[in-house]
């Protein structure tokens, strides 16, 4: 207590923010594991195995070479499709987005296209591309360039127009409004839009590699319900959980950071003269 | 705002004299789709002269604006600034927008550096200059915010500090001050007015307040519903400097008088209320 009392107010407002921001998450998480702990006593049963066994059957088939392949496979592919889905989708959407003309042709098509169940539309990769990881990164970079360039898009065209006369009676050229005005005022929405496509493009690419995976995490998984083996179906569960959330709190932070710089924020209390 | 014979010498080249044209917009026409936004326009702005334009919402102020301004293209008649055919912006007119504009994302000095940005002036100078001219708006101490840390009527003059930056000759204002309270938009508009004289730039000031245009004026144009066109033309003899109570002129309340009649007649046209 005392040295609580006497740490660096830097070191306070440090404690006080991981207590406030990632307090309740942990709870949350915490009562989680508590509750199917709880669950997999009561039931007793072998489909719904308990939270050691499953991280036990995980760290048996870490330790198995082909196992390790996977998850590098996995995270290989994804980084792939999810990098190029990020970057094709933002520039592509942003510069559409500030063409009424071309906005107005593509985005009907692009919201018509996304209302599609995406898997439905897997057949045609697997047709095309075969079995493997080329099918499986295509389908993930599908599953996350959408949402993305919609997003994009849609930040682009609400630009206010004002900031836009402001730059044309500025004379400033179509190729230098996109980083001086157009890059800036969307970058708060792309940012949100890193963290949602990153959460599609894992979704399409897990679920591509259950379909026609030669390797990865999806693949395995598929094998372990084939073989019913429920403890390792759900240790693999938790791994992928856990990949996702390193990437998932990165992207938050970066969100958090790219809005406090670039987006219109409410002025804190009694900061306005 | 008269011009000595030192300041016409030291007048930038290009710049109209004062008492030329400076502006001279014939038969300009202006149509969204089926919308007949302007009809048959004629404006004519000298040197150094304050102009409001007045009308109704909707009836083509800021379509006009924009079209002396380069934003928009015409669909029939010419603009001359400067003695020279409009082909798009010109570098000495300067806009000022009802919205400030202000970039989020910036501080309050890039944000009046901007303009010079924009002409690739070295980063150096162009901060000094947005420094010494957030002293003219008497902002300097606030050159490291950000536009949400200041109240309404600062970013305006966040706007107009901008706007003065590349020392236009032409200053085109569409309802600057038409979000700010009554005492603000009083205390906005001769700071413009001193700031403006200081350059002697003409200006273009378009405005739903006929006490500010009467108050700021040289010259009032009244305009009609849609399609515009410039129904009555007041010119204000009225002292300068120009002080609140300049309104309670004779000559003044007689200008607002004339322009309310006016523009009664047509604001209920607008609104679809029997003339």
């Amino acid at each position: 207590m005392t040295a609580l009392a006497e740490a660096s107010p830097s070191l306070k407002r440090r404690t006080r923010t991981i207590g406030g921001r990632g307090g309740p998450a942990l709870v949350v998480a915490f009562v989680a594991v508590a509750v199917w702990w709880a669950g997999a006593v009561v039931a007793d049963s072998a489909v719904v195995p308990t939270p050691d066994q499953s991280l036990r059957s995980l760290v048996t088939e870490l330790a198995q070479p082909s196992f390790r392949a996977s998850v590098f496979d996995t995270l290989r592919v994804l980084v792939q499709s999810y990098l190029s889905a990020a970057v094709v989708g933002a520039v592509v959407g942003a510069l559409l987005g500030v063409r009424p003309f071309w906005s107005r042709v593509a985005l009907p098509l692009a919201y018509a296209v996304n209302t599609v169940p995406k898997v439905t539309l897997f057949p045609i990769f697997f047709v095309f591309l075969g079995l493997g990881n080329l099918s499986c990164g295509s389908f993930a970079f599908f599953s996350g360039v959408l949402p993305m360039f919609l997003i994009a898009a849609e930040a682009a065209r609400g630009v206010p127009q004002a900031q836009l006369k402001l730059a044309a009676s500025l004379r400033v050229g179509d190729l230098r409004v996109l980083p001086m005005v157009v890059w800036p005022a969307v970058m708060p929405a792309v940012a949100a839009g890193l963290r949602l496509t990153f959460g599609f493009t894992f979704l399409g690419l897990i679920v591509a590699e259950m379909f026609a995976g030669s390797s990865g995490l999806g693949q395995q998984l598929l094998r372990n319900v084939a073989l019913a083996r429920m403890e390792y179906i759900a240790g693999e569960i938790v791994l992928i959980a856990l990949l996702a959330l390193v990437p998932f709190l990165l992207l938050t932070w970066l969100e958090r950071r790219i809005s406090d710089r670039f987006g219109p924020r409410p002025a804190p209390r009694g900061s306005r003269p | 705002m008269m011009n000595t014979d030192a300041d016409t010498t030291s007048r930038p080249a290009g710049a109209a004299p004062p008492g030329a044209a400076h502006v001279e917009a014939t038969g300009v026409v202006r149509a969204f789709g089926p919308v007949q936004a302007l009809g048959a326009v004629d404006l004519r702005l000298q040197a150094g002269e304050f102009v409001s334009v007045v009308g109704p919402s909707g009836c083509g102020k800021s379509t006009l604006l924009e079209i002396v301004g380069g934003l928009q293209v015409p669909d029939a008649g010419t603009v001359e600034v400067g003695g020279e055919k409009l082909a798009g912006p010109r570098e000495r007119t300067a806009i000022v927008f009802q919205d400030s504009a202000c970039l989020p994302w910036r501080t309050v000095l890039d944000n009046v550096a901007f303009p010079l940005e924009a002409a690739r002036v070295p980063r150096k100078e162009r901060r000094a200059r947005a420094q010494e001219l957030l002293g003219v708006v008497g902002l300097a101490e606030f050159a490291g915010h950000h536009p949400h840390q200041l109240s309404g009527g600062m970013r305006q003059r966040v706007a107009i500090a901008r706007a003065l930056i590349t020392e236009p000759d032409l200053i085109l204002a569409d309802e600057p001050f038409g979000a700010l309270d009554e005492q603000t938009r009083i205390l906005m508009a001769f700071e413009l007015l001193a700031v403006v004289e200081r350059l002697s730039a003409s200006v273009l000031f378009i405005t739903h307040s006929i006490q500010e245009a009467v108050l700021l004026s040289d010259r009032v144009l009244v305009m009609s519903a849609r399609p515009g066109r410039i129904l009555d033309e007041i010119v204000l003899d009225l002292p300068r400097p120009r002080a609140q109570n300049t309104l309670a002129l004779p000559e003044a309340a007689a200008a607002v008088d004339r322009i309310w009649t006016t523009l009664r007649t047509e604001a209920s046209a607008s609104m679809g209320v029997p003339r």
